[in-house]
């Protein structure tokens, strides 16, 4: 058996066993009451009508089906080419009166905003600074970026756990969504591996509108001591296709980003989503192979998490808040 | 399938219609549940297929290619499911009540079994990849009809099929060269 059999096989096992469970009669009966009362349409709108249900090119039963257009037919036809043109004027006039009314304040936007590096905070500018953002927003409450813009940010360690050798942070409840809530921090070292757990499970991306509704998870890492974060990474549910994500990097000082847009994921970051398991509420980012693409290690970092609706981040979290996590080199 | 059933439904008798669907609800509603993933969106699906099969029953010239004819249906239904979920869902902005957090570590390790890392992969699927998978993987069905299922032409199903694999494994094997030094990271 080759390869390709063996992994067919596999699948068809694992599909099989995937389908089994328990089959709800309810949906068989909800049927048979809805079809009870109805009744089938007549032979010749049924094949009109099931033109859009069976259109296909490769479809052997559209030959059975098609009729030839006889008068009657194509009086059908008229009336409902007629329907349509009058739907489509009044959709036309509804949506131009519409639009006249409803201006959009935002545009979506495709990812959280991600802030331009931020010069190393002094003193001075922090004394400076006419109104002190609070932890986690900026001057004018609103939510600053993945990078936290804070004048100083402080340096909390890690608790290490002897039993198992990892580094964690405990964050507790602070933020008001559950699937927003980063509770608890876990790594390695070596630093290749990150993990978060979140206080509730977050919806699917096949979920949510991306046009209206974005959510996103990531880490901020600080690489060369100085304080300042240098490199972004999260996962967006805003990718073009329903239910895929956008996996992204971008260092800081150059500003470039690579980015994966649905599957095969892997690079520029491998991660686990809690939505891709039932009832999860663990997100990890590890580097395949441990590849760390900083050319040095992770010297701190902290996690984040956002909801973005029509362009707006309205709820968020940092874990911590207004500190980076330090890690032994 | 009973073609003789299918002949007695195209006239219109429900009862003939019922013995029908209670005989192909449970392969749809399996068939759905694997393409979508969620019981409720399933039974929606295949709900919907039926209602769709009884009123446009009588389109049905051939009845041997009822049982296919159903089964486009409820990929149909499987996509418009899949559409209305998305559009319909939202995120509530509410304040949970705390919520005792399970041991995070003790999840990662437990997501580390092949199982998972199929489930993992194959919801990383698109519904298009998911559908040529279970056309071909579950239910077993020559190309033809699978396309014919499906909507679409036989070649684009190929391909289909092939890349939808290819994705799957691509899933599978990031898994597993992550997996010793994921372990080696978080233990």
């Amino acid at each position: 058996m080759s390869a390709s059999d063996t992994f067919g096989a596999e699948l068809a096992a694992w599909l099989h066993d995937e389908a089994e469970g328990p089959v709800p009669s309810s949906a068989l009966e909800h049927a048979l009451r809805a079809t009870s009362a109805r009744r089938p349409r007549p032979a010749l709108v049924a094949s009109v009508a099931s033109h859009w249900i069976m259109a296909g090119a490769a479809d052997p039963m559209r030959e059975v089906v098609r009729k030839p257009l006889t008068p009657s037919r194509v009086l059908i036809l008229a009336l409902v080419a007629l329907l349509a043109v009058a739907l489509a004027g009044g959709a036309i006039l509804v949506g131009g009166r519409a639009e006249q009314r409803a201006v959009p304040a935002i545009a979506p936007s495709a990812a959280p905003v991600i802030p331009p590096a931020s010069p190393a905070p002094t003193p001075s500018a922090a004394q400076s600074a006419s109104s002190t953002p609070r932890p986690g927003r900026d001057a004018s409450g609103k939510w600053p970026g993945p990078v936290q813009t804070l004048p100083e940010m402080a340096v909390q360690a890690m608790e290490l756990r002897p039993d198992s050798g990892r580094l964690v942070w405990n964050d507790g409840r602070d933020a008001p969504i559950e699937g927003l809530d980063i509770t608890r921090v876990v790594t390695g070292p070596p630093q290749t591996g990150w993990s978060f757990a979140i206080a509730g499970h977050p919806p699917e991306a096949a979920e949510l509108d991306a046009a209206d509704t974005v959510l996103s998870y990531g880490l901020v890492f600080e690489t060369t001591g100085d304080g300042r974060a240098d490199y972004v990474l999260g996962i967006n549910s805003d990718a073009p296709v329903v239910g895929d994500y956008r996996v992204w990097i971008t260092d800081l000082a150059t500003g470039e980003t690579q980015e994966q847009v649905g599957p095969p994921y892997g690079r520029p970051i491998e991660f686990s989503h809690p939505s891709e398991t039932s009832n999860s509420r663990v997100m990890s980012f590890w580097f395949i192979n441990g590849n760390v693409p900083f050319g040095s290690k992770v010297r701190s970092f902290y996690a984040w998490s956002a909801l973005t609706r029509a362009g707006e981040t309205v709820a968020w979290d940092y874990a911590p808040d207004a500190a980076w996590l330090s890690v032994p080199v | 399938m009973d073609q003789e059933l299918v002949r007695r439904a195209a006239t219109g008798d429900h009862e003939a219609f019922s013995d029908l669907a209670t005989n192909a609800f449970e392969a749809l509603f399996r068939t759905a549940r694997l393409v979508l993933r969620d019981d409720d969106l399933a039974a929606d699906a295949v709900q919907d297929a039926l209602l769709s099969a009884w009123l446009h029953i009588r389109a049905v010239r051939d009845p041997a290619r009822f049982e296919g004819w159903l089964r486009r249906l409820l990929i149909r239904a499987c996509y418009a499911q899949a559409t209305r979920a998305r559009k319909h869902r939202t995120i509530e902005l509410r304040v949970d009540e705390l919520e005792v957090v399970g041991d995070a570590t003790a999840e990662i390790e437990d997501r580390h079994a092949r199982r998972d890392q199929l489930e993992r992969g194959f919801l990383r699927l698109s519904l298009d990849h998911r559908a040529v998978l279970v056309a071909h993987h579950y239910l077993g069905l020559p190309d033809l009809e699978a396309s014919t299922m499906l909507d679409i032409p036989i070649g684009t199903y190929k391909s289909r099929l092939n890349r939808a694999t290819s994705a799957m494994r691509a899933a599978l094997e990031a898994d597993e060269r992550s997996l010793a030094r994921r372990q080696e990271s978080l233990a």
